[in-house]
């Protein structure tokens, strides 16, 4: 009996063993396997805002949203969620609540586009797995030089290599330029708190927001400039606690309004002093010279 | 369908309406292509009003017509600091100094009894729609800085959708409204073009420029003849005959 039992242990074992390396297998196979369509698209199209199973981001974390919402409601919202939250939809109206001021644009999507985005969430959920971007990887390690070339990209001192504008554009960071940077789009200064690693790389290469992704859907960043953008990024300190609390809010740059009304001031005394024998008048002045 | 609306159909419309209006008033009243001048009934304000808004406003658009030619160009002399801050600097000293000039100009049109009766509804509504242009144009650059960079990137390539006769309205959809209404606005400026005083921009006098001088000479003393100089105002004033003065300076004989 001892006998049998041993036997059994052992071969248990062997199995155990001949399993966890037949999964380790599988596993280190369908990591090097191609992503599906619906990842693909969903790194692409949604990463930027969305994830699954790891938390609301810009929008909410889409884990368990075929169970929680009908197909139907699924692409019609994805197609149009202003268009629904206009209509009065409840649930919609819930969202738009909820992540305020963030709004989700219009999607330019086709139904097939969304079924296999829906079908990677029900998998993910299923499984009660995490996404994980596959492509959003550096293509080199980072050095320290990167930090000083991606503050040149950052300013517009190093053109970007496929046209696009410069980020002190639209974007500014704690400590940049005496004015600071743009405030069309959010500050970036502590980006590197707001977004894991893989989601900054993600973004950088696929930038779904809705002017990131006109302006540079057409001329994305290369692999090199992702790199240099991110170790700049990444080191970006905050010169003083509010920063974090005001990033995202339009608001005035003292120093550039200060000059603009002291330029101002300057340009209309400058104007009264190249016309100071302006006519000032026709009557009173023969009046005047007629009296005195 | 909101947005194709007010960023396809309405500048198409506009400059249409802008085009045929314009023409049909030059050839049935060219004699009203003026902004009607009411500098003699108020030149005081109209200093501060005129001088300041034509100078801040021909600035602001030429930065516009820049923007729209070379947007490259922009972007690569926006490439220093140092000149993207210059060049906003002096983008907003202009945009505040036509500020100035055209609040200058609707207070005179209300204030100013003389003006207010030769003033025409069509004159306050241009006034008010270029007001809120330029507080728009303002606004955006304080608190959506640096609008020469993206209007290069992301309003010029939408403007030259439209030029190109392939409108592509998803550019600026993702634009803050406060810029969406500048654009509207603009387009309602030009739909309004043809039926306002704004025609007189096309019959600038340009010319003036190099025309030959016109050289006036007075050959008597308008003082004395209206009695009005000083020192010599015991004499009696023989109005048959010009009284001639001693020239004291002699200036070119220009002829033409």
């Amino acid at each position: 009996m001892k006998g049998i039992s041993m036997m059994s242990m052992r071969s248990g074992f062997t199995w155990s063993v001949i399993g966890l390396c037949a999964g380790l297998l599988i596993s280190i196979e369908a990591r090097g396997q191609a992503p599906s369509p619906g990842a693909t698209l969903f790194e692409k199209r949604c990463y930027s805002c969305h994830n699954i199973g790891s938390g609301d981001k810009k929008g909410p974390d889409l884990k368990g949203v075929t169970l929680r919402r009908s197909r139907d409601w699924l692409h019609e919202y994805i197609k149009s969620p202003a268009a629904m939250n206009r209509r009065g939809d409840p649930e919609a109206r819930a969202l738009f609540k909820k992540f305020a001021p963030e709004v989700m644009p219009d999607q330019d999507i086709t139904d097939e586009q969304i079924d296999a985005i829906l079908a990677l969430i029900d998998e993910l959920t299923r499984k009660n797995e995490t996404f994980v971007p596959a492509g959003a990887k550096l293509s080199r390690p980072v050095t320290p030089a990167d930090i000083d070339l991606g503050r040149q990209l950052f300013v517009g001192r190093r053109a970007l290599s496929n046209g696009g504008p410069a980020c002190i554009s639209c974007h500014t960071v704690s400590g940049v330029g005496r004015l600071g940077g743009g405030t069309l789009g959010p500050d970036l200064t502590a980006v590197n708190v707001k977004y894991r690693d893989p989601e900054l790389i993600a973004i950088l290469q696929n930038p779904n927001f809705p002017t990131m992704k006109t302006v540079f859907g057409t001329r994305p960043l290369t692999d090199e400039e992702i790199v240099q953008l991110f170790a700049y990024l990444q080191n970006v300190k905050p010169a003083h606690p509010t920063t974090q609390a005001l990033a995202g809010i339009a608001r005035i740059e003292p120093w550039f309004v200060t000059i603009g009304f002291v330029v101002l001031l300057g340009a209309i005394i400058g104007l009264n002093v190249i016309w100071k024998s302006r006519l000032r008048g026709v009557r009173e002045p023969l009046v005047r010279r007629s009296t005195s | 369908m909101m947005d194709n609306l007010l960023f396809v159909i309405f500048p198409y419309a506009a400059v249409l309406l802008a085009v045929v209006a314009t023409a049909q008033r030059y050839f049935k009243s060219g004699f009203s292509y003026s902004s009607l001048s009411s500098q003699f009934l108020e030149s005081g304000e109209l200093f501060y009003g005129s001088v300041a808004w034509h100078f801040g406003i021909i600035a602001v658009l030429i930065g516009h017509l820049i923007g729209l030619l070379f947007p490259e160009r922009v972007l690569w002399f926006n490439g220093v600091p140092v000149r993207l801050y210059i060049l906003e600097s002096t983008g907003l000293l202009f945009g505040l100094l036509a500020l100035v000039g055209i609040v200058s100009l609707l207070v005179r049109r209300i204030v100013s009894a003389r003006v207010r009766a030769v003033t025409t509804p069509m004159d306050v509504i241009v006034l008010v729609l270029l007001l809120i242009q330029v507080a728009l144009g303002v606004y955006t650059a304080i608190f959506y800085r640096w609008g020469s960079s993206w209007y290069a990137a992301v309003a010029v390539p939408y403007l030259r959708s439209l030029l190109a006769l392939r409108p592509d309205v998803q550019l600026i959809a993702p634009l803050p409204w406060v810029v969406k209404l500048h654009i509207v606005n603009a387009y309602l400026l030009v739909a309004i073009f043809g039926f306002s005083r704004l025609v007189h921009m096309l019959v600038f006098p340009v010319q003036y420029l190099w025309r030959p001088y016109q050289l006036v000479i007075w050959n008597w003393n308008r003082w004395r003849i209206r009695g009005q100089a000083p020192a010599l105002s015991q004499q009696p004033v023989e109005a048959s005959e010009p009284i001639r003065e001693p020239m004291t300076r002699r200036r070119p004989a220009f002829t033409r």
